[in-house]
């Protein structure tokens, strides 16, 4: 129950994120509890679907993020076919497969792909089929050998991720998890290593130190405030 | 030797805006109000304290895209202009405002700046400041460092790493170029970091950068004397780590010392405040109201009544906070000196744009800090990298972390809902300039300018200086306007090129309008 409810306030900060803005403490309270009235609802109605539709393997799994992204539902002309360029327009797709991560803070990733127009008819054909098979974002803990499920949009292409955890290396899988619970590969991402967001905690023999020169040098340093200084540069740059 | 050091940084960068195609073009003001603003009177400071013979120690950073339109001709003649102009309103505001006291005297003031600026400018450098800065270094006062080729935010390159290496070695090679020797020192644009990147540092024989506190503070294993001692990283670079408490009292726009109500309002410009026909000349060409750099009202107060500024009050108020911000440090080296028993060097980096365009004081603050640390201090001293080196036989090796000086200290400026877009297009064109790069080994001329015209596309293209004002929300239309521009100029000099078929005639027109690193060579890609 504990887990179910930390997945779902994840669900409700990745909901939040998306929309991409700073926004204030109370602000945000708000919007939490709006978001979470509207995800119990859609879990209510998300579970009456599932139950008609899916198998019992997939019922079985653990989708700690399974939720419908806020954004509206992208039209099937969101992949159009790849047309010759006219330089006017940034390409929408480099009909090219591929899957990258990109480490924006100590705990969020950002995720994009793209597909090749081979892929794209293999994903088309693999969905009519298997109607119930869900886009799948399995994020690697490579420091554990563990991982864990997003249900994703394919047709977003791009997606904000809480890895949650410092000093790790993570890799990524975009695949399609049919009825029958089986993992089908569509693009692997790069490794990125999140930062420790405290003192490591390797000492060099050669340069060892006491606990309170430690503590008053670091307290000095400003240790437990990175990115305050930062915070104000920003601010007198917007004035 | 005394108990401390000081290390001051002064980052000089704006981003490469050069518009032949347009008689006058809005952003091209940056360049004309920094000049005017901040650069000149650096060079003014400088020259002064040359001419006494005070050995002080700067370090600053002049990005390869600002060097190059210091260097820019058509900016040049440009910037002429746009001073000849202010002169002409100066001129003219000397007159208007002869029977008003309050005004008259700034009036006068500004008349004599313009002109000393313009003589600086014109005769004593000959219009390239590069030159000037040049002089200081070979001086022994000024440490140039250079920065990524066109400020490219390094950590999100992270997928294409050629894209990194081609940003710093550009970068090292226009800086031998404009200053007569290979760079020492680097400031990586926005302090990004990310683990590795030393060793594309020192392959370009670049001895020290600077990163946020984090930085250095949550390296591996923990650095000793904090951020108060550089770290050697894995390939052998030092890395300093930025002083919070320092950036705080000059950066903070509520409780640092800019906002100081003696000091000179920036948001009250002729520009707008004149009658509209009056200042119809001084103005956008298109008749909207933009700063003129003429301002009469100091900050007074939070409110919007404001009083006319008075310069010698203004200038008690620099001197003061020169005092403030030296004993500062002083009771910082002197506490870490006498209890721990070791030397620190206390870093404080900021824009340099900050002196004199936003705090029009600032030069005045740092020729008081500069003359008190020399004169008056007997705990500090003001110090470059080089020299701390040479003082220094041993420094701890440890791994700076992942780290900017952007808000959270990590990439979140430059990677969020306004700008995430870009990183797709960036990293395909990176692929792609990579893949060129090793396939092109033998190009007949034509081929040779195409692929190197798309190495520059590409790395205009990597400016942080466009998601970093999508992020800010303002004149995002350019900065949006900017990158697709320079992705799309990229896509099809790549597909002309696989395709055997380049247009030479636009080739000649992008080579004319986006004309930096004219010596760059696109094997730097392979």
């Amino acid at each position: 129950m504990n887990l179910h409810k930390k997945a779902k306030k994840r669900v409700i900060i990745t909901q939040i994120m998306k929309k991409g803005n700073l926004i204030s403490a109370s602000k945000k309270r708000r919007q939490v509890k709006k978001l979470r009235t509207s995800l119990v609802s859609k879990r209510k109605r998300s579970k009456r679907i599932k139950k008609k539709k899916r198998s019992p393997a997939v019922q079985k799994r653990d989708y700690r993020h399974s939720f419908q992204p806020p954004s509206p539902a992208p039209s099937a002309a969101a992949h159009p076919e790849i047309s010759a360029p006219a330089y006017k327009d940034l390409p929408f797709s480099y009909n090219e497969t591929k899957l990258v991560l990109l480490l924006r803070d100590q705990r969020w990733a950002y995720g994009y792909w793209d597909f090749s127009t081979k892929s794209w008819h293999w994903i088309e054909k693999f969905r009519s089929a298997d109607p119930g098979a869900l886009s799948i974002l399995r994020i690697f803990n490579l420091n554990k050998g563990s991982h864990f499920d997003l249900q994703v949009e394919l047709e977003t292409r791009r997606w904000y991720i809480d890895l949650g955890l410092p000093d790790t290396t993570f890799e990524a899988q975009l695949g399609l998890l049919d009825s029958r619970g089986r993992f089908h590969l569509i693009a692997r991402s790069n490794r990125i290593h999140t930062p420790r967001n405290s003192p490591s905690p390797n000492v060099d023999p050669e340069w060892k130190y006491t606990d309170s020169e430690f503590k008053e040098i670091y307290k000095f340093s400003g240790v437990n405030t990175p990115g305050r200084g930062s915070e104000i540069f920003s601010q007198f740059r917007r004035r | 030797m005394k108990k401390g050091s000081l290390l001051m940084v002064l980052h000089a960068h704006l981003p490469f805006v050069r518009h032949p195609e347009h008689e006058d073009f809005l952003e091209e003001r940056w360049l004309y109000e920094a000049i005017t603003d901040t650069y000149i009177p650096l060079i003014h400071l400088y020259d002064q304290l040359l001419a006494e013979r005070i050995p002080f120690r700067i370090t600053m950073s002049i990005t390869p895209t600002l060097a190059s339109m210091l260097q820019d001709e058509l900016l040049q003649t440009r910037y002429l202009k746009h001073i000849n102009r202010l002169i002409e309103l100066a001129e003219k505001e000397v007159d208007r405002t002869k029977n008003d006291p309050a005004f008259h005297g700034l009036a006068q003031m500004y008349r004599r700046k313009f002109y000393k600026i313009r003589e600086t400018f014109e005769r004593a450098y000959g219009r390239d400041l590069t030159q000037a800065f040049r002089k200081f270094q070979d001086a022994g006062c000024l440490e140039i460092m250079t920065c990524a080729a066109t400020h490219g935010y390094l950590p999100l390159m992270l997928p294409v790493q050629a894209s990194v290496r081609a940003q710093i070695a550009t970068a090292c090679a226009h800086y031998e170029k404009v200053f007569g020797r290979r760079p020492s020192g680097i400031w990586l644009p926005e302090c990004g970091y990310y683990p590795g990147y030393d060793k594309i540092l020192h392959e370009q024989g670049i001895r020290y950068f600077f990163v946020d506190a984090h930085g250095v503070l949550y390296a591996d294993p923990r650095p000793k004397h904090g951020i108060y001692a550089p770290i050697r990283t894995p390939a052998g670079v030092y890395a300093f780590g930025r002083d919070i408490e320092s950036s705080k009292q000059v950066w903070s726009a509520a409780e640092g010392y800019p906002g100081d109500y003696n000091y000179r309002e920036y948001y009250r410009d002729i520009g707008f405040d004149l009658d509209y026909e009056y200042i119809r000349p001084y103005i956008h060409p298109d008749g909207f109201r933009i700063n003129t750099g003429i301002k009469y009202y100091r900050i007074t107060n939070k409110t919007n009544h404001k009083e006319s500024y008075q310069p010698d009050k203004a200038l008690r108020s620099a001197s003061g906070h020169a005092g403030n911000f030296m004993f500062n440090r002083e009771k910082q080296v002197e506490h870490l000196c006498d209890k721990f028993g070791f030397s620190p060097v206390v870093v404080a980096p900021y824009d340099a744009e900050l002196f004199g365009h936003w705090w029009y004081e600032g030069p005045d603050f740092l020729n008081f800090l500069i003359r008190k640390v020399i004169f008056d201090s007997p705990s500090l001293e003001l110090i470059t990298a080089p020299e701390y080196f040479g003082q220094k036989s041993r420094l701890q090796p440890s791994d700076p972390s992942y780290s900017s000086w952007g808000y959270k200290g990590y990439s979140e400026v430059w990677l969020e809902g306004s700008n995430d877009w870009i990183y797709r297009h960036l990293h395909h064109a990176s692929a792609q300039m990579q893949e060129l790069a090793r396939d092109f080994t033998h190009p007949n001329e034509i081929q040779r300018r195409a692929l190197n015209q798309a190495a520059r596309e590409l790395l205009l293209a990597e400016s942080s200086d466009w998601a970093f004002i999508m992020k800010t929300g303002t004149m995002v239309a350019y900065a949006v306007y900017r990158t697709r521009e320079h992705i799309l100029r990229f896509l099809r000099l790549h597909d002309e090129l696989r395709q055997g078929k380049i247009d030479a005639s636009r080739l000649s027109e992008i080579e004319r309008q986006d004309n930096l690193f004219p010596d760059i060579h696109y094997r730097i890609y392979a």
